[in-house]
């Protein structure tokens, strides 16, 4: 197995385990009303050595760039694979849903395909289609895949720094970055992150994220093929719908190890049905790792109250902080032992910038201590570092970090001795790191990087609706353990007919733009807006005026 | 439990948890799923509200978009289960 | 009367002897050799603890019988059909081995100082006979196909504990073996066949049987199979391990540094607390202790309430200190065994009780009775949430009472706990909004807690009335009298 002691011994990513011979489980496959598929080891690499001579004869070369947007997690998981094992440059990208507008869609992906010169991409049948009318490079479906003949090829001999595959941050102002890994730092990466939660030949990984998301594409998909431990994968969708699912994976595989972003916690608390948990034994769990979002203790609480009865523990519970530049992990608490909680003096956090530890303080979620090959420091705004329990910008350096942005050359990530500045505000205590929060108006709904930017320029479009006269913001729901979103819009009507339609447009054209659900909308008269001194429209005073009207509200 | 109890039940639950406007005006036939003005988790929820409110288990293949997408359908679905 | 019999066969001198001998271990037992140590001082330690029987050779036939059983089980929980494991030279080698020892041990009538090791084993013919006779029962078994061998075996396992357990089949079997030791058959009684270790050998065996059948469980050696079953700090009273974990712990054996400061100081401390817990504290306790005897001695309610006050933490420091001394010589060997205790009487429902007294035998309870009766039950359709969790309760706590012993005041400690989960259940979902608010008032949730702490302490108090006394009828007036009435 890959670990920092091992780690001379793997050069490339074609060195996993998945791609060896045998009858290992490398992944199975379950769903809601399907039997489970699982494929071995001498299936996965079958598949990938035959999809990988396809490619080559549909003309894919060697650092070519290829996007896979297929609904199938098999299917995209042998195409990335068989792109690796080509020398071709894979990056995985959220796929058309029935919510999405596919018009906006496909002007997204064809930015992305002319921004970052794409080879092809492959896609559902439903939709290929109609895509490959609208881009510019080839679009090749599942029934061409069935089809196409293959040849023997070789695999690629790939140079430890040559870029591995991209990933791409959530949202579209951010699509444009793609953040291109390298092999070398893939591999340091998991090295030492299967080093931090004790990887051992025991353990299963259950899965239901998407695999265009970092944690999802890391540790619900890499780690476990390259190191050889079993995955069992379902479809987010089918989990969002039916949340038992990922615990009956659990019972049935004894899974050890899940990742989950905070609201997933509540979901799985508040959404199982009794009947549905009844008699499941999750006892067999080692960790269930927190990530993606800021951390709830709440949230942890709550799941298990929940499920106690099912044997879940409180010290099955760890945190992990991470981000697709530094390839996944950059922090993780000690699995097997419940993450510390720091209670601090809130005044003091918020207008100080210290975090005083006091008794009755709010509890901050340790993300536990910076894994190996990784450093993390928290700085002012001067970048001068800070000490000890001093809120500020968390900056991190290691060796699994980005090479670039893809074919951005004007984006330069770190700064002079090679930090980078995450975005988000933090501190440090005890050698342990706690993530306050983002430093930009970034919202983080359910795991989903949402900007507010893009929310207002669809509203603002919406007939009825001012223009530039809408905001929106994050607000923070305890039962849902994330930010939900919340909208403000100024507009002329009274009459309540209207104003229903603006809110359903409201709703709708958003769902359709960005496949972000808005859960207030609230619609306020001409002027209402807060703006600054200059103009604009001041997100975070709008967010504490509409707060404390709904706190009037709900009290009157 | 008589239609109009449940369906005024329904009604209540989905305008206080699920679309969080107690003003709306939901149509009965409205697709509320369909439209964006909830999202798939709710669906989850609506399966917890009838086993706990109603103590209706509706199996996870039925708790899908196309059949809970409307009041109406919830209505009928809670009503054929607690025969 | 303490319920487990078993318990009273690690003294003072055993357990000094055992640590000379982990010593020994750590110093000359090279890391290859050590995983074959463990295995053989296990067996010699199970012959040499077995107390001595009333029954002529019993105590040697039912260590014997105990070998067997796991050997048995081993093959029948191998993995079969696409990923079948064969039958290595290594297994055939600890096959070798234990007729080997078995044999041995049945010559030590014959070397006199053997003597004090193994007291009275029967003579050659019989074991012969006895072979013989097991052999050809094993030939016929094994021509079944591997899932009627499970089931059987599940069966055989579950029958050979009732027997031992239920107080009038054992009277029943103990006659039947007076008489072919040419002993009295009229004298005979339960107290005569007091099989070591035998509660938590049937668990292990059970687990590893119904993994098999589940397909979880991994390919394991016969050496590694008789360890995990076998292992001596952990035979006479647990902890009950899962084979998954100890098989861990075992692979990497070899490995593992044992010549290390730090390892042997939490061995060695480990195994302090527990000697102070169970020598000095809880033997202090015991004569005050609820028992048989005290109970009639007892004056009014005040001093009947004192001393079962000192039999809940006689029990607690006695098994906690016992379970300490196990964990901490299996940390001195290299085996790091599951916890077992976790502040149990600080708990604040009696679900929580449960999730820190005994914590292995309700793990094992709660995996092999209350999760598949559980899931079969909603599948049949005919219970509703509430009854289901309910009857699963009952069930399993019934399980464990009847598993410390078959008789009636067990079964009604079991259904005391099934029945304070179930009321546990019903109030923590009706309350579970309104406590969750508490935490705003910290002071009137610390108010909550406490309560809880109490009340939970006293319905384990209560319920430990029908573990202290023998039977119903005293167990009954034990209660009359506590609440202030008559006997």
């Amino acid at each position: 197995m890959l670990s920092r002691q091992t780690r001379q011994t793997y050069t490339t990513l074609l060195d996993a385990a998945c791609l060896q011979s045998g009858d290992a489980p490398v992944v199975t496959f379950v769903a809601t009303d399907a039997e489970p598929i699982q494929w071995t080891r001498r299936d996965f690499a079958g598949r990938v050595r035959h999809a990988a001579g396809q490619l080559a004869q549909f003309g894919i070369q060697p650092r070519d760039l290829v996007i896979i947007a297929h609904t199938q997690h098999l299917e995209s998981m042998v195409l990335f694979w068989a792109a690796l094992y080509l020398g071709a440059i894979p990056s995985m990208f959220p796929t058309l849903t029935e919510k999405l507008d596919p018009d906006i869609y496909a002007r997204n992906l064809s930015e992305l395909v002319r921004l970052s010169e794409v080879k092809a991409v492959f896609a559902a049948s439903e939709y290929a289609d109609f895509l490959r009318g609208m881009l510019a490079c080839s679009v090749y479906s599942d029934s061409d895949l069935l089809a196409a003949p293959s040849v023997d090829v070789q695999p690629y001999q790939a140079q430890p720094e040559d870029v591995a595959f991209l990933q791409h941050s959530s949202g579209t102002t951010g699509l444009q970055k793609g953040v291109a890994l390298s092999h070398g730092a893939v591999l340091n990466q998991l090295a030492s992150y299967s080093d931090a939660i004790q990887l051992n030949d025991r353990d299963v990984i259950v899965s239901w994220l998407p695999l265009y998301h970092d944690m999802g594409l890391i540790a619900g998909f890499l780690l476990p093929l390259v190191q050889g431990v079993p995955l069992v994968l379902m479809s987010p969708f089918d989990w969002v719908r039916h949340p038992a699912l990922l615990l009956k994976a659990f019972a049935e595989h004894r899974g050890t190890l899940c990742w989950l972003p905070n609201f997933a916690y509540n979901h799985l608390a508040n959404r199982v049905r009794e009947r549905d948990s009844l008699g499941l034994d999750l006892s067999n769990i080692r960790a269930i790792i927190n990530c993606s979002e800021p951390v709830r203790d709440d949230s942890h609480q709550r799941l298990v109250e929940r499920f106690a009865d099912n044997s879940l523990r409180p010290d099955m519970l760890a945190v992990s902080y991470a981000m697709a530049e530094n390839t996944f992990a950059v922090t993780q608490t000690v699995p097997g032992h419940q993450p510390t909680i720091d209670r601090v003096d809130l005044a003091a956090l918020q207008q100080q910038k210290r975090a005083i530890p006091v008794e009755a303080g709010v509890p901050q979620v340790s993300c536990g201590r910076v894994i190996a090959g990784s450093q993390v420091r928290v700085v002012d705004d001067d970048m001068q570092p800070l000490s000890e329990r001093h809120v500020g910008h968390i900056q991190v350096r290691s060796d699994c970090m980005l090479t670039a942005y893809y074919k951005r050359p004007d984006l330069q990530p770190f700064s002079v001795d090679g930090w980078y500045q995450t975005g988000d505000r933090g501190y440090l205590a005890e050698g342990e790191l706690y993530v306050i929060g983002r430093t930009k108006d970034l919202i983080i709904n359910a795991g989903k990087n949402v900007y507010p930017q893009d929310v207002e320029a669809v509203i603002n479009e919406i007939e009825g609706v001012h223009a530039g006269r809408a905001v929106a913001f994050g607000v923070p729901d305890e039962r849902e353990g994330t930010e939900l979103i919340a909208v403000v819009a100024e507009v002329d009507s009274d009459d309540a007919a209207e104003h229903k339609r603006i809110k359903r447009e409201v709703r709708s054209q958003v769902g359709r733009a960005t496949d972000v659900t808005i859960s207030y909308v609230t619609l306020v008269e001409r002027g209402w807006l807060i703006k600054t001194s200059s103009g604009k429209i001041a997100r975070a005073a709008n967010r504490d005026k509409w707060l404390s009207q709904q706190t009037v509200r709900s009290e009157g | 439990m008589d239609e109009s109890t449940v369906r005024q039940q329904l009604r209540d639950f989905i305008l206080e948890d699920l679309i969080r406007d107690p003003d709306y005006d939901l149509e009965d036939d409205e697709g509320i799923v369909s439209s964006g003005l909830i999202d798939s988790f709710s669906l989850a929820q609506i399966g917890v509200f009838a086993e706990e409110t109603f103590g209706v288990y509706i199996p996870d293949p039925d708790l899908t978009v196309a059949k809970m997408d409307t009041l109406d359908l919830m209505v009928a679905r809670i009503l054929r289960d607690k025969k | 009367m303490f319920t487990l019999p078993d318990d009273q066969f690690m003294g003072l001198t055993e357990i000094t002897i055992l640590l000379i001998a982990a010593f020994a271990y750590i110093l000359i037992v090279p890391g290859r050799w050590r995983g074959w140590v463990l295995l053989v001082g296990s067996i010699v330690g199970m012959y040499w603890l077995f107390p001595v029987q009333n029954i002529r050779w019993l105590e040697y036939g039912l260590a014997t019988a105990t070998l067997v059983i796991t050997i048995v089980s081993w093959f029948i929980t191998r993995p079969t059909g696409k990923r079948a494991r064969k039958f290595t030279n290594e297994d055939r080698l600890v096959v070798v081995i234990v007729v080997l020892m078995v044999l041995a041990f049945t010559f030590a009538r014959e070397v006199d100082f053997l003597d004090s090791l193994i007291s009275r084993p029967p003579p050659l013919p019989s074991v012969a006979m006895a072979l013989l006779v097991v052999g050809m029962l094993l030939v016929l078994m094994l021509r079944l196909p591997p899932r009627l061998q499970m089931t059987f075996g599940l069966l055989a396992i579950i029958g050979v504990f009732i027997v031992i357990r239920l107080p009038f089949l054992t009277t029943a079997a103990a006659a039947f073996l007076r008489q072919n030791a040419g002993q009295d058959a009229s004298l005979a009684a339960p107290i005569d066949i007091g099989w070591l270790g035998f509660s938590y050998v049937a668990f292990r065996l059970i687990h590893t049987i119904r993994d098999r059948q589940s397909g979880l469980l991994p390919a394991l050696s016969l050496r590694e199979y008789l360890t995990y079953v076998l292992f001596l700090p952990a035979y006479v009273s647990g902890p009950i391990d899962r084979a998954e974990r100890f098989l861990e712990d075992d692979r990497a054996l070899a490995d593992t540094r044992l010549q290390d400061p730090h390892r042997i100081t939490v061995g060695l401390s480990r195994i302090g607390v527990g000697l102070f817990k169970k020598f000095i504290i809880a033997d202090s306790l015991a004569v005050i202790s609820l028992s048989a005897t005290l109970v009639d001695q007892a004056g009014g309610a005040g001093s009947l309430w004192l001393m079962l006050y000192a039999y809940a933490f006689r029990l607690y420091f006695d098994f906690s200190g016992y379970t300490d001394i196990a964990i901490g010589l299996g940390v001195l060997f290299g085996i790091e065994l599951p916890e077992n205790f976790n502040r149990p009487y600080l708990k604040q429902s009696i679900a929580a009780f449960w999730q820190s007294w005994h914590m292995t035998l309700s793990n094992w309870a709660k995996s092999y009775v209350y999760s598949p009766l559980s899931r079969s039950l909603i599948k049949q359709r005919k219970l509703s949430n509430g009854q289901i969790v309910m009857v699963a309760n009952l069930a399993t706590m019934v399980v464990i009472g009847l598993w410390h012993g078959m008789t009636l005041p067990f079964l009604a400690w079991g259904l005391w706990h099934g029945a304070g989960l179930t009321v546990h259940k019903l109030w923590s979902d009706r309350t579970r909004k309104w406590y969750r608010g508490l935490r705003d008032t910290p002071n009137k949730q610390l108010a909550w807690e406490i309560t809880g702490v109490l009340l939970t302490f006293h319905f384990v108090l209560l319920g430990w009335v029908w573990f202290a006394l023998p039977d119903l009828q005293s167990a009954l007036s034990t209660f009359s009298r506590l609440l202030g009435g008559g006997a």
